[in-house]
């Protein structure tokens, strides 16, 4: 699965876990479209560093600077780039 | 009986030894590291090579706690419950420690915890439960002397319990410490006869705790009878600092 399917389907499963739904674009921010709290955020950041092997925001990206679907998408892709 | 995932921080000597007998008996899966393997350890991976893991971790390298953390979780398939168990003391007054000194305990005592909380916190999340208990001491809320570096470590333990309590609660994760008065271990073998008979004098109970007093109470803390129990310290000390 492609990190992008990967992050969207971690998306997916926090949002069912709060009964909530919503389509999900690159435009879609994470907090205000999807309903994300910080706790959530957490969540996902934990989810997709045990999918994808990879954190990077505790190597050196501010969570602050990435607030939508396609931010998230490109952090992933630029950390999984430099891992390989 | 319901088999769970316990990591148990210096589970190779002293208290850590006693909880984890204590989860083995119960019948848990338990993993444990410390610095050195000692003859407890061998023992039980030659008993119950099937429940128990121990690996040789420096509690100061957060990249080796990371790395513990990674490899119960792939080798148990998750992580049901911590105890923050690893700790150093020392008997020093403040104006004669070294900065070492005091990198040392704060390292071991508060930075391992709060990493190894934070690893563990991740894989809780993902799963919506987990109990993490954490030992502090009564030493972080009384003044002892000789023990300040120590007391300020322990203190902060009980108030990292009571945010991440707050924080992780919503995802059903526990959160609670241990506050153990003094026990029968090695950590208080050390302890001058004059100054251990005043410590008697001074507990209702008149005696120093067992280890195994405060296993059994890590086991309450990490199983569903305390369901409704997070962001508490549970103070457990014959009565000393009623």
């Amino acid at each position: 699965m492609q990190t992008r399917e990967i992050i969207k389907t971690a998306i997916e499963e926090i949002q069912a876990n709060n009964g909530r739904t919503g389509a999900i674009t690159d435009g879609s921010q994470i907090v205000r479209d999807l309903g994300f709290t910080s706790l959530d955020v957490a969540e996902l950041v934990a989810v997709l560093e045990m999918e994808l092997e990879v954190d990077p925001f505790s190597n050196g990206v501010s969570l602050m600077d990435v607030r939508t679907y396609g931010e998230f998408c490109a952090v992933y892709e630029n950390a999984r780039l430099k891992q390989a | 009986m319901n088999e769970r995932v316990v990591i148990v921080s210096g589970g190779s000597r002293g208290l850590g030894q006693g909880i984890v007998e204590a989860l083995i008996a119960r019948g848990d899966r338990v993993a444990t590291f410390s610095r050195t393997r000692t003859a407890f350890v061998d023992g039980l991976i030659e008993r119950c090579p099937e429940r128990f893991y121990w690996a040789a971790v420096d509690a100061s390298d957060g990249a080796q706690l990371k790395a513990f953390v990674t490899d119960v979780y792939r080798r148990f398939g998750g992580i049901h419950g911590l105890v923050n168990n690893a700790g150093v003391s020392a008997d020093q007054l403040i104006a004669m420690t070294t900065d070492e000194e005091i990198d040392r305990l704060l390292d071991v005592n508060l930075k391992s915890v709060l990493r190894l909380t934070r690893d563990v916190s991740r894989v809780m999340m993902r799963q919506k439960h987990g109990s993490i208990v954490t030992i502090s001491s009564i030493i972080g809320t009384r003044g002892f002397k000789g023990a300040a570096v120590y007391a300020a470590t322990k203190a902060a333990l009980d108030g990292m319990t009571r945010s991440v309590a707050r924080e992780l609660g919503p995802k059903a994760i526990r959160v609670n410490s241990i506050a153990p008065g003094f026990l029968e271990t090695d950590m208080t073998a050390g302890i001058p006869e004059a100054q251990r008979a005043q410590i008697l004098r001074r507990t209702p109970l008149g005696r120093f705790g067992g280890v195994a007093e405060v296993a059994a109470l890590v086991l309450f803390l990490l199983g569903d009878e305390a369901a409704f129990i997070t962001g508490q310290t549970i103070t457990a000390d014959g009565g000393l600092t009623c």
